[in-house]
């Protein structure tokens, strides 16, 4: 059956979710469409709440959410809905295989075509050798591994992934960023992570939804978010103070950071300022770039003591 | 015509050097073939729950352990079946009027305790790793609500159950149809046993299946619910026959008391009821009362067992 998808895979409508006096979710409204979307926001911001909402686990107090279309209370809605926990979620005393070819059953493949998909998804996620071992006998990595293999074994449109990074190494980190940009841009699966880790965020996901407090705080491209400022960075290999004293004529200011001259709010004018004084000062140009402001300023612009919420 | 091979072909490379087998990989591809929904989850835990409880597809112990406690009852009415069938041989068709087999009700009560410690082992296996390895959560994020998983895991053990129970009691009926010296008269006449066999059978599993979920939804560690579960087993009658005692014979005290006992409630009262026979309390409680009684009761366990796995889906 072809699932052809017309707007957004996710979309959350004044969505809330209370907990006794705590309200995790405060009309909280976004949609998430295809690729990979990247749901931040410190902790007790409703991340969690959100995703356990999309995934029918929860009821939201108040507002609508949907997947595909569907709201979340209907079981189909979860179909074409892959999820990735952040915690351990696998039994020990059976072989990655047989646990897949369980699951894609569960998702309602028949055993026939279960068995094949389990093998594959096994392969594409680099444990196609190792599938007939118990799983108790893997290491982190390759548990993480399995757990990744199980929200694909169906085929889904859109995996959540709960911190999927969390307790590897940087090996183990940067292969699983790897898989993740593959999934999206090969296997055409859209993701939506939930991490604290930033830098994952940036490197993987093309959207974010920065939840604070349980209120949508961003929700953008992260290049529109991480857009270029209007510092500059100058770096000289030789006669920095010269150049410094040539910009102060010509009437720009500037500050030092780690060996660089920042020029803040650099216009055009400003930029033909900074040509003419490197010229002046006979300093020859090692590096001239805008500075771009990041997921963390932006984290930490909005992150501040919040009652913690599940 | 076939191929030649390569001229080369009769000639091995060293060790280390012949070439490896390559795996090419066709890359991802979508899934396009049908997606049968609810059904076929609940079928798949279905299997799994019955494959788990027998040790189908695990180590040697988990094979042996369900058998521990399926053989006796088992063996006891596959004893009286062999005894009979040789042994009336022997005696040239005299033997009813040599020994006389037990009952069907005293065979129940013999295999009631077997199949209640059977429950109480095998039945936290079906559910108690689930909630401790968290794989229950990635059950609910597939297309199934938590009805449907309870439900496949239920009726699942209930006719495991069903099995264990009424095999010895199928094993007894076939003894008795050959010791007697028309079997056909005898079927004819004594058909009622039949379906009074199913009937007991039926509320038997179903009391114990309830039971043991309600127990296994309380912890998620399969060891502690099964020393649980055996200690109801264990003590709860051994309180109940001092109380007993102690209220002394007649009247509605012990009638109460024998519907409080979770196991001698169904393998016993209910089974004594089914074949028309007195039960304790027959003095003072309608037939229809034990029955009900338990029909209340597995249901009641049914529904506090639900209630505890929709909050677990909420934490």
């Amino acid at each position: 059956m072809k699932f052809e998808i017309e707007g957004p895979l996710l979309t959350a409508d004044k969505l809330s979710k209370s907990y006794g006096s705590v309200r995790a979710l405060n009309e909280a409204s976004f949609t998430i469409g295809t690729g990979i979307t990247g749901l931040l926001g410190p902790n007790g911001s409703g991340k969690s709440t959100s995703i356990r909402i999309f995934l029918g686990l929860l009821k939201p107090t108040d507002g609508s959410a949907s997947v595909m279309g569907m709201d979340v209370s209907d079981p189909g809605a979860r179909t074409r809905l892959g999820y990735m926990p952040e915690h351990d979620c696998l039994p020990n005393n059976v072989t990655a295989s047989e646990f897949l070819t369980h699951i894609a059953q569960v998702s309602g493949i028949p055993i026939t075509r279960a068995r094949g998909l389990a093998a594959d998804t096994l392969r594409h996620v680099g444990l196609f050798e190792e599938r007939y071992r118990p799983i108790s006998t893997y290491s982190t990595g390759m548990k993480q591994r399995v757990k990744l293999a199980q929200a694909l074994v169906h085929d889904p449109l859109l995996v959540f992934m709960d911190e999927p990074t969390a307790g590897l190494d940087p090996i183990g980190r940067v292969e699983m960023l790897k898989l993740i940009q593959k999934i999206n841009s090969e296997f055409d699966i859209s993701l939506v992570l939930s991490t604290h880790l930033m830098q994952d965020v940036e490197r993987s996901c093309q959207n974010i939804v920065l939840l604070d407090g349980g209120r949508v705080v961003h929700a953008e491209s992260v290049q529109s978010l991480t857009e270029q400022s209007q510092t500059v960075y100058v770096e000289v290999t030789s006669n920095r103070d010269e150049f410094v004293k040539a910009l102060t004529e010509r009437g720009i200011s500037s500050t030092e950071d780690d060996g660089a001259v920042v020029v803040e709010d650099a216009g055009a004018g400003e930029l033909d300022a900074v040509r003419d004084a490197l010229v002046a000062a006979n300093a020859p140009l090692r590096r001239l770039a805008p500075s771009r402001r990041t997921l963390l300023d932006i984290f930490r612009a909005n992150a501040g003591g919040r009652p913690s919420a599940t | 015509m076939l191929n030649q091979p390569p001229s080369d072909s009769n000639t091995l490379a060293p060790r280390g050097q012949q070439p490896a087998g390559t795996v090419f990989d066709i890359g991802y591809r979508r899934y396009e073939g049908p997606r049968e929904g609810r059904n076929l989850a609940r079928r798949a835990l279905f299997v799994d729950a019955v494959r788990n409880s027998l040790g189908i597809g695990r180590g040697g112990w988990a094979k042996l352990l369900p058998w521990l406690f399926v053989a006796p009852p088992l063996g006891v009415g596959g004893v009286f079946a062999s005894i009979a069938y040789f042994t009336n041989q022997s005696l040239g068709g005299q033997l009813n009027e040599v020994i006389n087999l037990p009952s069907h009700v005293m065979l129940f009560g013999i295999s009631g305790y077997f199949i209640f410690l059977f429950a109480a082992v095998m039945g936290p296996e079906l559910t108690c790793p689930d909630r401790r390895d968290k794989v229950f959560d990635l059950y609910l994020v597939r297309p199934i609500t938590v009805s449907d998983y309870l439900f496949s895991k239920w009726i699942a053990f209930c006719l495991m159950l069903f099995g264990v129970t009424i095999l010895p009691q199928l094993f007894l009926w076939i003894s008795s149809l050959l010791v007697v010296p028309n079997a056909i008269e005898w079927v004819t006449d004594e058909w009622t046993i039949l379906p009074r066999m199913f009937g007991a059978s039926a509320v038997i599993s179903i009391f114990a299946t309830s039971f043991v979920f309600l127990i296994s939804a309380m912890t998620d560690r399969r060891a502690i619910a099964s020393v649980l579960l055996v200690g109801i087993v264990m003590v709860i009658p051994l309180i109940l026959s001092i109380v007993t005692l102690v209220a002394g014979e007649g009247g509605y005290a012990p009638a109460l008391i024998s519907l409080l006992n979770p196991v001698t409630l169904p393998t016993e009262t209910v089974v004594q009821v089914f074949f028309g026979e007195e039960y304790s309390g027959s003095d003072v409680l309608h037939p229809f009362i034990p029955i009900f009684w338990c029909a209340v009761v597995a249901s009641a366990f049914t529904a506090v067992t639900w209630v505890l796995y929709d909050n677990f889906k909420n934490r």
